[in-house]
């Protein structure tokens, strides 16, 4: 059941309407950029009507450039499907600095569980309704989210100088 | 004909024969530091791809045992040296340390490989990298490379084992246990 980008995009412009505030088709990976409160719903009409039975890949995103012309963060979901390896696409959301809250996906598919718990200890973003939001890569104490771009390394660690001299 | 042992001040040093074949004098010093260096165990202590090298060091093709130091211990109760191969990261780092105290005196330490000597390619940007591991436990002999060859870690090893060559009993507390960066 392949479907063109430009099918999946207007089943979920057709379902959502004004949840889906942009669609980009003409790149390597065409997405659709979703309101945050609606991230979940979109999923699971992604996995259950559009067959999308796969998350591929689920990426914290801090968007702030030199020129601090923005300082959103964002989330990237890559779908895929099992067999059809050519059935893909892409959700986006993107989240304000002060409160990067969007809903979890890791009901919907299993496999986002560590993702969205990897994505919060270094990028920040808070999944809300996760069953085990706590840190997976950086220690349990740690502070911070190191790969936010406005990140600067401790200079002690638990009484360890661990500055550049 | 009498069986039993001589008194010890009935033999004749220089003139018995079998006395003289078979006893040899030496100082108690040369002897500990010749066992101590002949079977220097190290702590099975891999912590990234510097480990691969130190495997291949053990493997037949470099052969370790060569050199007495092929019993790689799973425990540091048990080992004389501390091999520590690889990045060490923060979250390592009081393991590390800990692993260093539970190893019993005389102890030794190599730090192989650039992340442990200085942070290697992570001494800028690597946030959750220990700058060199020279910050947490004293170190004898650092083997630079990224990784070393098992020609470097074997070099490494009799370097140690020069070390160990020249050790006084008598003078048994290693220098300054405590390293330089390192605050309570």
């Amino acid at each position: 059941m392949s479907m063109t980008p430009e099918e999946i995009a207007n089943g979920l412009k057709e379902r959502f309407g004004e949840k889906i505030l942009e669609t980009v088709l003409d790149t390597h990976d065409p997405y659709c950029l979703v309101e945050p409160q609606a991230l979940a719903d979109v999923a699971l009409f992604c996995r259950d009507e559009l067959g999308f039975n796969y998350l591929r890949c689920l990426s914290g995103v801090d968007y702030m450039d030199k020129k601090k012309t923005t300082d959103d963060l964002g989330v990237v979901y890559h779908l895929g499907a099992i067999p059809d390896a050519s059935h893909l696409f892409c959700l986006k959301v993107r989240l304000s600095r002060e409160n990067p809250v969007v809903p979890t996906v890791a009901r919907i598919w299993p496999t986002a569980d560590w993702h969205e718990r990897e994505a919060w200890d270094l990028v920040g973003i808070v999944f809300e309704g996760h069953p085990n939001l706590t840190r997976i890569l950086c220690a349990e104490d740690w502070e911070g989210h190191a790969l936010r771009k406005d990140y600067t390394s401790p200079d002690t660690y638990h009484g360890i100088k661990n500055n550049v001299v | 004909m009498s069986t039993t042992t001589p008194d010890i001040q009935e033999i004749n040093f220089n003139t018995d024969a079998a006395t003289r074949d078979n006893v040899l004098i030496t100082s108690l010093d040369k002897v500990l530091n010749w066992t101590r260096r002949s079977s220097v165990w190290p702590m099975t202590f891999g912590l990234a791809c510097c480990a691969i090298e130190m495997m291949a060091t053990g493997a037949s093709n470099y052969d370790i045992d060569r050199f007495g130091s092929g019993p790689f211990r799973a425990t540091p109760r048990q080992a004389d040296l501390m091999i520590v191969a690889g990045t060490v990261s923060l979250k390592m780092a009081p393991r590390v340390k800990l692993l260093f105290e539970q190893m019993p005196e005389p102890k030794y330490v190599i730090a192989m490989g650039a992340c442990t000597v200085s942070g290697g390619p992570y001494i800028k940007y690597g946030y959750h990298v220990l700058k060199g591991v020279d910050r947490l436990i004293p170190v004898d002999v650092y083997i630079p490379g990224c990784p070393p060859r098992p020609e470097a870690l074997l070099e490494g090893l009799f370097r140690i084992q020069e070390k160990m060559k020249f050790e006084r009993i008598l003078d048994r507390e290693r220098k300054n246990l405590k390293p330089a960066l390192f605050v309570d």
